[in-house]
C-alpha cells in the first residue's frame, strides 16, 4: 500500500496511544476528546486530498527510492516542479482545512535530511544517508503521518545548551548503546505529533565543538513509551471542549491550530532510526536546510491559503450587508489580494530558482532569498489581512451570539430581526463566526512565529543580499569612482 | 547472503501467543529491539504506559519472552499485543522469513 485513503488513517489513528495530556486530564481516545479530534480530522482531509483526481498532481508524487506514488508529504524534491508542487499543497491544504497541514514539518524536515545525510556520508563515510533512505521507503510504503519536532525548550537565551541549569531544555544523549540511543530533553510548539504515527527531530539550532550531545536527528515512532505530549490549551480549546455543536465555532471540522510540548524521558531510539549523532558541523547545515523549505511552504504559501478564506470570508460579510461595491471596501478587498499574492510569487519564485543542494545529491531545495521573502511579506501582511477583514466583517465578528440563540423561541425571533440585512441573520453570524476565528484566534501570532519568528528572515536578508554588488552598480551609475 | 528483508531495511517478528504461533508483523529495522527495550527498561507496552504491566520479560538473542499480570485469555493477550506492534509502528505481513520472535503468556 502507498497511499492511504482518508478513512484507513483514521482507523490507523484509532489504535495508536501516544501519551497526551490536555487541559487537565490525560486523552485515551484522541477521536473521543473534541479538541484532539479536530486535529486528527484535519490530517484525514490532507489524505482525503490525495485520492481526488483533481489534486493527483499537487498531492502524490513519485517516490525517487522506489518509483511508486507516494504522499507528497513524503516525497524529497528532485527538481524545480516537485518543488513548486509542494509550495502549491502548502497552499491546498490551508484553503482545505483552515489550519496546519499537520503533515508539512515532517515534509521538510526529510527534505533537510535528504540532503544533509548525504553530504555527510559523502563527506564522512557515515551510513546515515542509507539509514535515512531505508526509514524513508517505509515510511512511504505505509503512507505514515510524519511530523516533525524542530524547537527546543531553550530556557536562558544567554546561555548555549551545556551551560543550562536544566539541560533538558535542549533535546540530548543521555547514552549510546550497542542498539541504539537513549535521549530526553523537550521540544516546544510542536504542530499535530499527536495525530501522527512518527516524529522526525532535528538539532533546534547551529552547534558548537564541545556540544556533541545535543547534536541528534532521528525519527521516533510517537507512541514509545518515554515520550508525552502536552497540549496547548486556552479559550479556544475550552470552547470547543464545552459547546454542544461544532457548527458554532469558526472552523467546525478542523479548529485552530493544535500544538504540544513533547517531553522525552530517557526514550530509546535504535540505530536505524539515528539520522545525526554528535556531527555538530553538520547540525546547523540540517536546520538551515529545512528552514530553506519551511519558509517557502510553511513561512510562505501556507498562509496564502489561509488568507484565501479570509479573503473569501470578508467578500461574504461584505456582501451579506450590501457593501460590496463601495469603493473602500474594494480597496481593501484588494489589498488584502496584494499582500497575498505577492507572498504568493515569492513562494513561486523560491521554488523556480531552487536547485540541487549539495551538488550530486539529487535533492532541490528552494531558494533561501525568495523563500524567507516569502515568509517576511506574509508575516506583516498577515495582520494587515486580518485588520481589513475585522474592517470589512464589522462589530458582529466579535458581538455575536450563540448560533444557537437563534433558536430560541424567545431571543431567536429578536436575533433575526438584528442580525437579518441582504442576508440572513444566520449566514451573517456564520461568517462572522468565520473571521472570528481568524481574527481574534490563534493565527496571528502563528504565522508571525510559524517557520521562525521574522527577526530570523531579516538576518537571512542581511546575509544572502549582496550589498556590495549594489552599491557598486549605484557608484558606477552615479559617476563615482572606486576608493 | 543479504535477505530481502535486510535489503529494504526491516524485520519480521514472529509472535507466539500461549506457544501457538499466532501472527507476523514487519517493521523498520530496530524495531524489535525498539520493542525489547520498552517491555525490559521501561516495563510497559508501547501504547500502554502502565508500569507493571509486564510480570516477567527476558531478552535471549533474538528472542523476547513475556509474562503478562493476571488471567487473560489468548484472544485478550493478541489484543493487547496487537495494539503494542501498531504503536511501535510495526504491521501484520504474510511475507518474509521471521528474524525476531515474541513469545507472550499470561500469569495464571
Amino acid at each position: 500500500m502507498a497511499l492511504k485513503t482518508a478513512k484507513e488513517y483514521l482507523d490507523s489513528i484509532k489504535k495508536m496511544k501516544p501519551r497526551v495530556y490536555i487541559g487537565g486530564k490525560w486523552v485515551t481516545n484522541l477521536l473521543g476528546n473534541p479538541v484532539t479530534k479536530s486535529m486528527v480530522m484535519a490530517n484525514s482531509a490532507i489524505y482525503g486530498l490525495a485520492e481526488d483526481p483533481a489534486h493527483k498532481e499537487v498531492m502524490v508524487a513519485t517516490s525517487h527510492l522506489t518509483g511508486e506514488p507516494v504522499n507528497r508529504n513524503l516525497n524529497v524534491a528532485r527538481n524545480i516542479h516537485d518543488l513548486d508542487m509542494r509550495q502549491e499543497m502548502a497552499q491546498l491544504t490551508s484553503q482545505t482545512v483552515g489550519t496546519c497541514n499537520y503533515r508539512c514539518v515532517g515534509c521538510d524536515a526529510l527534505n533537510s535530511l535528504a540532503s544533509t545525510t548525504w553530504e555527510m556520508d559523502q563527506t564522512l563515510g557515515t551510513k546515515y544517508n542509507e539509514r535515512f533512505n531505508k526509514w524513508l521507503a517505509y515510511a512511504q510504503a505505509n503512507d505514515l503521518a510524519v511530523s516533525g519536532a524542530i524547537t527546543d525548550a531553550k530556557g536562558d537565551r544567554k546561555k548555549r545548551p551545556p551551560q543550562q541549569d536544566d539541560i533538558d531544555t535542549f533535546i540530548h544523549l543521555v547514552e549510546k548503546r550497542d542498539d541504539g540511543i537513549v535521549v530526553r530533553g523537550i521540544r516546544v510548539s510542536q504542530s499535530g505529533a499527536i495525530g501522527s504515527h512518527e516524529t522526525l527531530v532535528l538539532p533546534g539550532g547551529g552547534l558548537k565543538e564541545g556540544e556533541e550531545k545535543f547534536a541528534l536527528a532521528f525519527a521516533v515512532q510517537n507512541s514509545v513509551p518515554g515520550l508525552s505530549y502536552i497540549c496547548q490549551y486556552n479559550a479556544y480549546s475550552a470552547e470547543r471542549e464545552a459547546c454542544d455543536n461544532e457548527d458554532e465555532l469558526g472552523n467546525p471540522l478542523y479548529g485552530q491550530r493544535e500544538t504540544s510540548t513533547m517531553y522525552f524521558d530517557n526514550v530509546f531510539i535504535p540505530w536505524e532510526r539515528v539520522f545525526l549523532c554528535g556531527e555538530t558541523k553538520y547540525a546547523g547545515k540540517m536546520v538551515t536546510r529545512f528552514a530553506k523549505a519551511h519558509r517557502m511552504n510553511c513561512g510562505g504559501a501556507c498562509k496564502v491559503g489561509f488568507a484565501d478564506l479570509i479573503i473569501g470570508g470578508s467578500m461574504l460579510a461584505a456582501e451579506y450587508i450590501g457593501v460590496e461595491k463601495i469603493p473602500h471596501i474594494q480597496e481593501k478587498i484588494i489589498d488584502m489580494v496584494r499582500y497575498s499574492e505577492t507572498s504568493h510569487a515569492c513562494a513561486i519564485a523560491a521554488a523556480m530558482r531552487g536547485r540541487e543542494e549539495p551538488k550530486g545529491s539529487g535533492v532541490f531545495l528552494p531558494d533561501d532569498l525568495f523563500g524567507n521573502a516569502a515568509k517576511l511579506n506574509i508575516a506583516h501582511g498577515f495582520w494587515e489581512i486580518m485588520k481589513n477583514a475585522g474592517d470589512i466583517g464589522g462589530g458582529l465578528v466579535v458581538t455575536a451570539p450563540r448560533m444557537k440563540d437563534l433558536e430560541d423561541p424567545e431571543v431567536g425571533p429578536i436575533l433575526k430581526k438584528a442580525f437579518g440585512a441582504v442576508a440572513t441573520a444566520e449566514k451573517r453570524m456564520k461568517v462572522a463566526k468565520f473571521l472570528q476565528h481568524w481574527t481574534a484566534g490563534l493565527h496571528g501570532p502563528g504565522t508571525w512565529h510559524g517557520a521562525g519568528a521574522p527577526q530570523t528572515q531579516r538576518f537571512m536578508f542581511m546575509v544572502l543580499t549582496d550589498f556590495e554588488a549594489k552599491k557598486k552598480m549605484a557608484k558606477k551609475l552615479m559617476g563615482m569612482k572606486e576608493d | 547472503m543479504i535477505s530481502n528483508e535486510q535489503e529494504r531495511g526491516v524485520e519480521i517478528m514472529a509472535v507466539k501467543i500461549d506457544g501457538k504461533a499466532w501472527r507476523t508483523y514487519e517493521g523498520l529495522a530496530g524495531t524489535f529491539a525498539g520493542f525489547a527495550d520498552s517491555c525490559l527498561r521501561m516495563k510497559t507496552l508501547p501504547g500502554f504506559y502502565r508500569t507493571g504491566l509486564i510480570v516477567e520479560g527476558e531478552l535471549k538473542e533474538r528472542r523476547l519472552h513475556l509474562v503478562l499480570p493476571g488471567k487473560r485469555t489468548p484472544a485478550e493477550l493478541m489484543e493487547i499485543i496487537d495494539v503494542a506492534l501498531l504503536n511501535i509502528v510495526a504491521f501484520p505481513c504474510t511475507e518474509g522469513e521471521a528474524e525476531c520472535f515474541i513469545e507472550v503468556k499470561s500469569e495464571n
